[in-house]
């Protein structure tokens, strides 16, 4: 009798956890089929699809989405490429300052997001850098690249180097040794550290608003910035589009590597 | 050093190294190697770990640069150009099969590398697959065969690009004893069969003994001893040799008497063997190096018997210990004048059979006793000044006078 008690008083402390997590992203997803009442989507009125059928119909949000992917894309890419390269080499080769680049790494993961950004907008204006769309892409590139080299360290941790002696002694050049055996082989890695840098991009603000030009707003600059003339459904409903994003290709990488290791 | 081609070598030489050394930083890694390995041998490279085989057969590979001398490939100078621009292959310890592409696809990446047409690729990894007798796997990835599956596979990789030189690393040493046995024996036919030349590297003496045409013993980088397994086993150019292929009695020794002119064989000598007395024995190198020397007889040329035999040489001892090891009778005897021999002999049903505490006779045939340099210092032990090449002393200068041999006691 008392075990079960206790039982129940985990799983309802279990359950109360989950809840306290996940309730403010339950309210987004609730609240994209609601039909509010005047400009802002707070309180619950009535069960609609109208939102769902209309996504894009709010023009000047289209525009931040769009925004936001794209500089989500952009630093993807950059940080995918400078990360595997840092961390490719940071494994493969002992070399001087090897120390230094790891520590110098982890320093973005750190250092709080407002003295990134507020330096980082100091130096553009030093600089007489024009704040613009592609100034958001280099301070996500930025901070991605980080979290793109440690991933793939963590990755590379095991791989086995005699493949690559095993390539060279069959006859292929440097390049043909990376195309065809070590890229394949951490592309895992890479992907799942390539998705991690978009979505950091795609939810940031802290260090977006200390950098983005005047008519540069992402999507979270945009939702900040509406929060106090209004709040339309369809930023519920482009929240829950990017949350199933996420969540689907999270699923999409576990269950790719699943099937590679069997 | 006592490094020396002990039989001429048929064919032309496929690998030559000219005086080769590789250091890691301040560790001397090979040592000044000459080696010259003839088209179609079966050539092991033996030693403890550590002794420089590997190293010496990633050279070849052209995953090492030497630090000094000279790698030729068919007399063609090598010792710069890198992996991929050298007709060898390598079979790795561990396979290094690719984990992410069929079987197929293994075998096939030399010969795509190579650019060899579609049709051509197919054939040949399909004759190679058959060759090593997995026809069936083709489709398979690497983690889905077994470890002698997937040695055959590495097998097949390598030697589909019709290599002038298969290496091999240690490539049995993740099997278990049956299995490595049967496949010693795959190796051997595998090579008579497309008449390659192999490059072996083992530590495990026994299987280099079956296996070679040759064998080079490395110890601490350099090479002890090349030669025919036959050569090694009875000729041990040093201590080493005689005591890392097989077992063997060795004791200090000094010569008292030398022969007057060479003998076929060796030079027959008479020693003073420190606590069993004067024996004559075979010196394995010619000259003998000035160090000291020892005694060598091997467990198995030693027979027991209750009586002083009318044969060979002999000496009483009192057994000390018997050990059963299966096929052979291990027996410890000391002699009155406190060595102690080791002898391996097959029970019979009317043999003696020596009980610890017995006195007996040990006897061999006096060819079976060697005289063998104590091993050789490697340079850093010497001292400084020294230089490499220690004083030599002629064998066939005598320099005792002489006196009848045979003195027993």
């Amino acid at each position: 009798m008392r075990a079960r008690l206790g039982h129940l008083a985990l799983t309802a402390a279990a359950l109360g956890g989950f809840a306290f997590l996940f309730m403010p992203i339950v309210v987004i997803v609730v609240f994209s089929f609601n039909q509010p009442v005047g400009r802002f989507n707070l309180v619950w009125h009535s069960f609609t699809l109208e939102n769902w059928l209309h996504p894009f119909a709010r023009d000047d949000i289209n525009a931040t989405v769009w925004r936001s992917l794209r500089v989500a894309f952009v630093s993807m890419v950059a940080a995918g490429v400078m990360g595997t390269l840092v961390a490719l080499a940071l494994v493969r080769y002992r070399f001087r300052g090897g120390a230094l680049v790891n520590l110098l790494l982890v320093l973005p993961l750190t250092t709080p997001e407002i003295v990134m950004g507020s330096s980082l907008a100091l130096l553009f204006l030093d600089r007489g850098v024009e704040r613009s769309f592609w100034t958001i892409a280099i301070a996500h590139t930025m901070f991605c690249v980080s979290f793109v080299a440690i991933t793939v360290k963590a990755r590379l941790r095991g791989f086995d180097w005699t493949l690559e002696d095993a390539a060279m002694d069959l006859g292929a050049g440097p390049w043909r040794t990376f195309s065809r055996i070590t890229f394949p082989l951490i592309l895992p890695g890479v992907l799942a550290a390539a998705l991690l840098s978009f979505s950091l991009s795609i939810d940031d603000f802290i260090i977006t608003s200390f950098v983005a030009g005047e008519g540069d707003t992402t999507f979270p600059l945009y939702v900040f910035g509406a929060f106090q003339r209004e709040l339309a459904p369809q930023v519920n409903v482009i929240s829950t589009a990017l949350l199933l994003l996420s969540v689907g290709a999270l699923a999409a990488s576990v269950l790719y590597q699943r099937a590679r290791l069997r | 050093m006592h490094a020396q081609e002990s039989r001429g070598i048929d064919g032309n030489p496929v690998i030559q190294f000219e005086q080769v050394s590789k250091a890691f930083g301040s560790l001397a890694a090979v040592h000044e190697t000459d080696l010259t390995i003839a088209e179609g041998e079966f050539f092991s490279l033996l030693g403890p770990s550590g002794c420089g085989k590997t190293t010496t057969l990633r050279m070849i590979a052209g995953f090492e640069r030497p630090t000094s001398g000279r790698i030729r490939l068919d007399g063609v100078e090598v010792s710069t150009v890198p992996p991929y621009r050298r007709n060898v292959n390598t079979v790795f310890q561990q396979y290094a099969l690719f984990p992410h592409l069929s079987v197929f696809d293994n075998v096939a990446f030399g010969l795509r590398s190579s650019r060899t047409p579609a049709a051509e690729v197919r054939d040949r990894v399909e004759e190679m697959l058959a060759v090593v007798r997995l026809p069936d796997v083709s489709l398979r990835k690497p983690n889905q065969l077994s470890g002698g599956q997937q040695q055959r596979v590495a097998l097949a990789r390598a030697l589909v690009n019709r290599p002038r030189a298969l290496l091999l690393d240690e490539p049995l040493g993740a099997l278990d004893l049956k299995l490595r046995e049967s496949m010693q024996a795959e190796l051997k036919r595998i090579q008579g069969e497309l008449g390659s030349t192999f490059v072996y590297v083992t530590h495990d003496q026994g299987e280099a003994l079956t296996m070679s045409d040759r064998i080079a013993v490395m110890h601490r980088g350099r090479t002890e001893q090349i030669g025919t397994p036959q050569d090694i086993y009875h000729r041990p150019a040093s201590a080493f040799v005689a005591s890392f292929i097989g077992n063997a009695n060795l004791l200090r020794a000094q010569v008292v008497e030398r022969a007057p002119a060479p003998q076929p064989g060796g030079a027959r000598l008479v020693v003073e063997v420190s606590g069993l007395g004067r024996y004559p024995a075979t010196a394995t190198v010619d000259p003998l190096p000035a160090g000291p020397l020892l005694f060598m007889l091997r467990p198995e040329a030693i027979v027991i018997t209750e009586d002083e035999p009318a044969q060979g040489v002999a000496v009483a001892v009192t057994i000390t210990e018997v050990t059963f090891a299966g096929a052979t009778l291990r027996c410890a005897g000391r002699s009155d004048g406190g060595a102690t021999l080791d002898a391996a002999i097959v029970p019979t049903a009317v043999g003696a059979r020596p009980q610890p505490g017995t006195r007996m006779w040990m006897s061999w045939q006096h060819e079976a006793a060697r005289l063998v340099p104590a091993d050789s210092a490697p340079a850093e032990d010497l001292p400084a000044g020294t230089g490499a090449a220690p004083t030599r002393v002629p064998l066939t200068t005598p320099t005792t006078p002489a006196r009848p041999a045979g003195e027993r006691n």
